[in-house]
This record gives C-alpha cells, structure tokens and sequence, in this order.
C-alpha cells in the first residue's frame, strides 16, 4: 500500500527499538555507571589479566573457526557441485543437516561418541590396543573440532549456491585464452566465488564469537567470552558481566561493519549462463571411490545423532568397560512416563517455542513492512532487525536479565526475571532476524499491483492482508518460521540465563540430566529434541516450497 | 447521496454514471507531474488516455483509481465527489498491465474476489463467476490455476475478475501491452467487443495509438502533464489542436514557412511548399510574421511530373514498401517531405517534385511547440 501512515511506521520502530536496542542501551549504561564510580566497573575489567585472555581467545577461537569450517566446506561444495557419482543427490542434502540439529544437542552426541568414554573413542582405542582414550575432548582443541562440524555448512551452502549460479562460459573463455586448470581456478572461479565466501566467514565469525554450547561443555577452565559472562554473572558479579556484555556486543558489531565493508568491495556475482556441468568421473572405480567416500562423510556426520540414540537405550549403570554397551533397552524411555514432571520440559520447549515463533511471525511482519520502504523509519527498522542477530546470544541474555529485573514502568521497564514471560520473549527477540528478514525478502519479491487490485475489487487493506498479502508470502513466512522455530526449541544460551524452574525447556532437562550422570535420560531428551526439530524442518520446508 | 459522497458505491450498481476529473495536480518534488488536469467521461463512454511515456498518464489512472492522493483536484462520480475515498470504497473495476491476477487462487475464485464483500448466496456468486467467465469466452475454467492458463486467458480473466462485481466504472492500464503483437489484435477486438456489450463508463490509459483509436469512442491526448487535445479519433488525426498532436498522432512532415495574412482560421503562407505560396487551416497562436510551420500528411502529398507547377522540388532520399502504398521521403529545401505514393519507388538522388493532392487539407501550426 503506498500510504502506510508515517505515525504508525514510527511506532512499529519505536517498539522494536524498546524490545531490541533498549536492553542493550540500559546494560550499557549500567556497565558504565557501575556502584564504585563512573567507569570503574570498565577499569576493573581492563585491569584483570583473565579477561583479555578471555578477549584473546574468543577471538582466536573465532578466526580458526573460520578457517577449518572453510577447508571443511568448501571442498564438499566443489564435490558436490561439479562431480557426478551415485547417490549425489541425497548426499548433498544431507550433509547441510547440522546446520538444522541444536547446538547444544550436537555438542553432547559429540560428547558420547568421542568424549574420554565415547562409542567412538573406545573403539579407536582397543583398535590401536591401548589401554586408556586416546585424547581427551577438551580445551580448544575440542572447541574448534566441535564448530568445524557445526559451521562449515555455512561455507557449503553459500559456496554451492554461488557455484550453482557461476556461469561455465566463464572457464571455457579463460582455457581458450591458454588458461591452464589451476591458473583458471585462481583466476576466475576464486574471484567470482569471493563475495559468497565472504558472507559465510562473516556467519561464521559471528556464529563461532556467540558459540556457548562447546566452550561451556568442553572448555573447562578454557574461558572465552561468552563463558565468562555467565561465570562472572554466576558469582554474583553483576557490574564484570555487564561490562563483558558490552564489551562482547561491540566486537560483535565491529566485526559486523568490518564485513560489511569487505562485502562492499567485493564485485556483485551477478552472473548469466549455465553452471559448468557436472563431470562423470571417468572411471568407475574413481565414481565407486567418490561414492564411498561421500556415503562415509555421510555416516561420520550422522554417527553423533546415531550415537545419541544408542546412548538413550542404555540403561543407566550397565555400561562400565565393555566395548560396546551390554544391555539396550527402554528403561530411559520409561522414565518419561513415571514422573509427572519428566515431561514438562518437553511441554515447556514446545509452548515456548510456539509461541515465540507466532509472535517473531507477527512482528516481524509488521517490521519488514516498515522496512520495506527505504525511508527513515525504513532504514531504522532494518537495523533494529537485523540486531539480535549479530548481537551474541550470551550478551544479549545478560541485556534483557538487566533490563528486565527492576520494575519501573516510568522508564519503560517491567519485572519479568523469574516469570513465565521473559524467556519466550527472549526467544522472540532472538528468533525476529529470521522471519524478518524472510518476510523482507518475500516482499521484495511480491507485485503490488495483486494489493491494489485487491483495493480495486473492494477489499479494505486488512482484507488484503488477510487474504493476498499473507497467502501470497506463505513460502517466505514458512521459512522464517521454520528458522526462528529450530533456534527456539532448541535454544540453549537464552535459557541457561533467563530460565526458572517452571519454564525450564529440554536443553536444560538435558545439562541436568548430565549433572545427575543421567547419561540415557539425557540422551532421551536429546533425541526428543531433535526428532522434534527435524519434523518441524520437514513440515515447514515442504510448506516454504508449495 | 450527499455531497461528499460517503456511501458512494452500492452493490449491484451497474448503472450508467459519468466520471468527471476537475483540476487535478500532482507533483513529485520539482516534477510536475500532473498540472490542474480537467476531463470528463460521459456515461457508458470508453475514452482513451493516449500518451507518451512518462506523460502523466498512468499517475492520472491511479489517483483516479485511488492507489495515489493528488495535490489538488476533484473527482465526481454522478452526483458523489468521491476523491476523498479509500480505493475499495470507489466501486470501479480494473485491469492491471501485469494482470495482478492473485495466484494463489484458482480462477473462479480470482473472478469471485470482488463479489465476497457482498454477502451474496453461495449460488449466485458461482452464477455470476460462470457468467462473467463466459462474456469472456472461458466458460469452465473456474478452477484452473492461473499459472496454467496463457497470457491471453490471463489478461481476460482479469478483465471478467473486474467486471463482475458490476462496477460503475471499469479502468484499463495498458491492458494489452503485455501481450504478443498478433495476440494484442485479436484480444483487442474481444476487448472491444465486451465493453461494447457491457456499455460501461471505461477509462483506458495506453501509449498505442492503436489501441486508443480502435477502444475509445474519444481520445484524450496526454503530454507532459496536461492535455492536448481531447476528440475522436478521427478529428484528431484530421484536425490536429497542436503541433504535438499532429506530430504524435499519424505519420506528418512538418516544413518552416512565413506566413504572410491570418484571419478567419486560415492562414497564407510561403516557403518550400507545393506552389511556394499555400492557404491552409491555422492552429490558434499562429500570427504573421511568427515563425510557423505547415503540416502535411503523407497522403496529402503526391509526386508529380517532371516540370509540375503548384510543387515544390526535391529529390528522392529513400523509401520504406508499406503495402498498400510506398513511403518516399523527399529531400527540400525546407526540409524532408513524407510522400505516399501508389507507384514503386523512383531510386534514390532521382529528382523528383511533390505536390498536394486534390482535397488535401494541412494545417499551419506556431513553430517551436511541444515536439
């Protein structure tokens, strides 16, 4: 509609302002105006030796991320683009699957299959006739290991993506100018690919800079940002973890920007033509090679979840030094209908989930219609959307404990901690990047003449709404919701923060399980949460492609 | 119905109503874009909205439609002013340039979408579906996909999507320009063939001249945000308001002359045409002594024998084969004639000398207007 009245635009970004910058603004300030004098809290911080350490590491952590999940993924994009063998199809949508599982139940089949009594691990050492593991998953090491396998999907699927739309005319135009494969490879392919590999090492900086799940669980006394914030706030040490917080968010941000100037220098991809085609190799046994080989890629990605599953059919206490678990069965199944309360973080995730997906919807609805025209109102609401996103789940935890604690309507702030409401909200915020910015594309794409005929045919603007604009972005709204659902139910970072026990969701059902050497029962809630997931990517990715 | 027309549009309309424009301006920051615009559409006429690209036309179509508010201006349907009114509160159809069918609906349920708000028996609304489908000649396609149908079917739903809800006006936004040339004649027919049947108030906005002439009983000429010259279309090809008119409406020459008496609306002149002096019909503006220019028609021209009076000389510069006659542009002094001739082509640099034909009627227009 070409007249969505200027007061109403103001107000949506005035509320998402109140919801997103907000709690961020009044962490700050507290961070800066801390019981001990102005700044002093930002002093103590830059004082202490543990904290640049933490500084250091997160940013190191971050940047070799980035490179391992880059010599993970980018290869498997060239396989699976260019290279013909049986199976390719299947295999290629499979292995972008970790991108869709919670991090925080990757982390624990990690745990199981690979930890110091992992399936995996006694395997390795009776192979090798040893009388105790091989390695122990901890430290940086395991870190790094943890969010290769986790985030180098980003690369894969923006590398197949930009190499799906390369046009083969391309390298035929440099081989008859004398190009050599390499020489075309460094010349043509690498450049064209730049401004999507780009864009995945800036997801996955930003990814791996919020990464909690494996630090918390691997790191030990191994500290990086994120853990440090909820350390500092764990031993009652508000003022140091509202300055991390700060501190964090503006690396987060600073990294942002950085990215978006490289992006900005980077040649826009724009390409005509046709992808090379695929090459069958030209042997069969370097196909039945490259087969077996991506069917073992695919096993090696999927054995933690088998993994989680095997460990929920172990019964507890029946599994000490043997190779393999002894006795299955469905005992840690059983324990969910025992007692009335086993349940309830499976009932929590879901409402909570649900419902902040249904509001993220609706929000970011009406957000992306704001932004949708470039005016200032336009511009500022697309910048609040995109915040939660770069902004580490950890800090921004923090932000809205802080924001949320006090009860002062006069200032805007209400007392949620400790209710039923702060973490679905928590959810909201974190899940509006996602149908915002679907619902923003959706309507980039959408004729507004199909609005005005609607108009012309007597429909007032909500019946339009309701009626051609809603269904019309239906595949656009699914996706976002489909994306903001999976961060939802599985999240893990919001809920260790801002959870009390009567909201408590499956992954923390799951920490205490592992606390309690619940090991099956953990592994129940674990493959709860996933198939959950996975039935949610299924029914909402069929609906995203009606 | 009071003055400001706040129950402007009922159900089962359907009757006869002028559309009446008075003053309408539009501007966008420095452009303007539309500059206190007046016209009227008598009841049951089509007019046609004839004008270049970026002329102001489509800009007109849609604050009459109501999807843009003007800066200053009237509009009247019948007795109710219904400017101040929201789009869906006017009652009129439209036919979108792309169609904007909804596609996420069937056809029938595309062509149903007007007649929901109306609360009528489940029914009637698939009795008036099936009728509106049938004037269009897709009886039974009610519940094929849009996307399935052709460009052609396309754009007829469209126009049945907007006549069914019994609309008091019906406008067109370039509606054929989507489709292929040999598509566009035959539709174009069809087109006029339903609005003759229906009889309803239609506002055509198009660049095609064609279009206009053979859809509007009337064209209004649109240029640079006013209007040229309002006709049929056989008085604005014969009888030109402006240079522009003559210049965008039909094939012209135009050649500088001096013009020597006016009075009466003609005018004498002399210079590099037929016979070197000519008395023609003069557009208002044009005074002796005033830099002018006369106007000629292809067919108004003729070439003639070697050594002709009453012509001007010129040789051949080139020809384009038209069917029924052959196009010869002539090289003078005053500049390059348009000749249609019945004969072949005389080859290029032949001399040659070109006179009016018997009958013929050009016009005088002050030089230096609107080109």
């Amino acid at each position: 509609m070409s007249r969505f009245p200027s007061l109403g635009r103001w107000a949506v970004v005035a509320l998402l302002a109140w919801l997103i910058g907000y709690p961020l603004a009044v962490t700050f300030a507290a961070a800066l105006a801390s019981p001990a004098g102005f700044g002093a809290a930002f002093a103590e911080f830059a004082r202490r030796a543990d904290e640049w350490t933490a500084l250091g590491r997160s940013l190191w952590i971050s940047t070799a991320t980035v490179a391992l999940a880059a010599v993970v993924g980018v290869p498997l994009a060239f396989l699976f683009a260019r290279a013909e063998f049986p199976g390719r199809k299947w295999l290629g949508e499979l292995v972008a699957l970790p991108v869709a599982l919670p991090p925080l139940v990757g982390v624990i089949a990690f745990l199981y299959l690979w930890g110091e009594s992992g399936v995996g691990t006694r395997l390795v050492a009776r192979a090798l006739g040893l009388a105790g593991a091989p390695w122990r998953l901890s430290g940086q090491g395991a870190i790094l290991v943890v969010h290769a396998y986790s985030m180098y999907v980003y690369f894969y699927l923006f590398t197949r993506a930009a190499l799906a739309r390369f046009d083969g005319a391309l390298l035929e135009a440099a081989a008859a100018l004398g190009a050599g494969p390499v020489r075309r490879f460094f010349r043509v392919t690498l450049p064209a690919l730049r401004p999507a590999l780009a864009a995945a090492a800036v997801l996955t900086f930003l990814t791996a800079l919020g990464s909690f799940s494996a630090p918390y669980l691997f790191g030990g006394s191994y500290r990086v940002m994120t853990t440090q914030i909820l350390a500092s706030k764990q031993n009652g040490d508000v003022d140091l973890a509202e300055v991390e917080t700060a501190v964090l968010t503006l690396l987060a941000v600073a990294g942002l920007l950085v990215a978006r100037r490289l992006e900005s220098g980077a040649a826009p991809a724009r390409q005509r033509g046709v992808p090379p085609a695929r090459r069958a190799s030209r042997s069969r046994l370097a196909a039945w090679a490259l087969g077996a080989a991506g069917w073992l890629l695919a096993l090696a990605l999927l054995a933690p979840h088998l993994t989680l599953l095997l460990m929920s059919l172990v019964p507890r206490a029946t599994w000490t030094t043997e190779l393999l678990p002894p006795v299955l069965g469905l005992a840690n199944w059983g324990q969910l209908g025992r007692g009335a309360g086993a349940l309830v973080p499976v009932g929590n995730s879901l409402w909570m989930a649900v419902a902040a997906t249904v509001g993220a919807l609706v929000l970011g609805f009406v957000a992306a219609r704001t932004a949708a025209r470039r005016d200032r109102a336009g511009r500022a609401a697309e910048l609040l959307i995109g915040l939660p996103w770069a902004v580490p789940a950890t800090a921004f935890a923090v932000a809205l404990a802080t924001t949320w604690s006090v009860d002062r309507p006069w200032q805007g702030r209400f007392l949620l901690v400790g209710t039923a409401a702060l973490l679905p909200l928590a959810y909201l915020i974190r899940c509006l990047p996602s149908t915002g910015r679907a619902t923003l594309a959706g309507l980039a794409q959408l004729d507004p003449g199909l609005e005005e005929a609607a108009r012309s045919l007597g429909a007032s603007k909500l019946r339009t709404l309701w009626r051609v604009t809603v269904p019309v972005l239906r595949p656009a709204l699914a996706a976002g919701a489909m994306l903001a659902f999976l961060a939802a139910f599985g999240d893990f970072v919001l809920s260790i923060v801002l959870y009390t026990f009567d909201t408590r969701p499956i992954s923390i059902e799951i920490l205490s399980s592992l606390r309690l050497q619940e090991t099956g029962l953990a592994a129940v809630y674990g493959v709860i949460l996933t198939a959950l997931s996975a039935a949610a990517f299924l029914l909402l990715g069929r609906e995203r492609e009606r | 119905m009071g003055p400001h027309g706040a129950r402007a549009w009922r159900p089962g309309g359907g009757r006869l109503t002028d559309l009446r424009l008075r003053g309408i301006a539009k501007r966008f920051g420095a452009a303007t874009i539309l500059d206190g615009l007046s016209l009227d559409v008598g009841a049951g006429e089509v007019l046609a909205l004839l004008g270049p690209s970026g002329s102001g036309k489509t800009t007109l179509l849609r604050i009459v439609a109501g999807f843009e508010r003007a800066d200053a201006g009237e509009i009247h349907l019948g007795a109710d002013r219904i400017d101040p009114l929201p789009p869906e509160r006017r009652g009129f159809g439209m036919v979108f340039q792309h169609y904007a069918l909804f596609p996420h609906l069937s056809v029938g349920e595309n062509v149903a979408f007007g007649l929901e708000t109306r609360r009528l028996p489940r029914a009637e609304v698939a009795g008036r579906v099936a009728a509106a489908l049938a004037r269009v000649d897709l009886a039974g396609f009610e519940r094929r996909k849009v996307a399935e149908i052709s460009g052609g079917q396309q754009q007829r739903v469209a126009v049945a999507r907007a006549l069914a809800p019994e609309p008091r006006v019906l406008l067109l936004d370039e509606p054929l320009s989507n489709l292929d040339p040999a598509l566009r004649e035959r539709t174009r027919r069809e087109l006029a063939a339903t609005l003759g049947a229906v009889g309803i108030t239609t506002l055509l906005v198009t660049h095609e001249q064609e279009e206009a002439f053979e859809l509007g009983a009337r064209v209004a000429l649109l240029n640079r945000g006013h209007l040229e010259q309002v006709a049929p279309p056989a008085e604005l090809y014969r009888a030109p308001a402006t240079r522009f008119v003559a210049g965008f409406v039909g094939r012209a020459s135009f050649v500088p002359v001096e013009v020597l008496a006016v009075g009466g609306g003609r005018a004498r002149v002399r210079g590099e045409v037929p016979g070197g002096e000519l008395e023609l019909a003069a557009a208002t503006g044009v005074a002796p002594g005033a830099a002018a220019e006369a106007m000629f028609r292809p067919e108004q021209l003729a070439l003639l024998p070697e050594g002709a009076a009453e012509a001007v000389a010129g040789e051949v510069a080139g020809a384009r084969f038209a069917g029924a006659t052959t196009l010869v542009r002539v090289a003078t002094r005053g500049g390059e004639l348009e000749v249609a001739t019945d004969g072949d082509a005389p080859a290029p640099g032949t001399g040659v000398r070109v006179g009016l034909r018997r009958g013929a009627a050009p016009r005088l227009f002050p030089a230096g207007g609107d080109a």
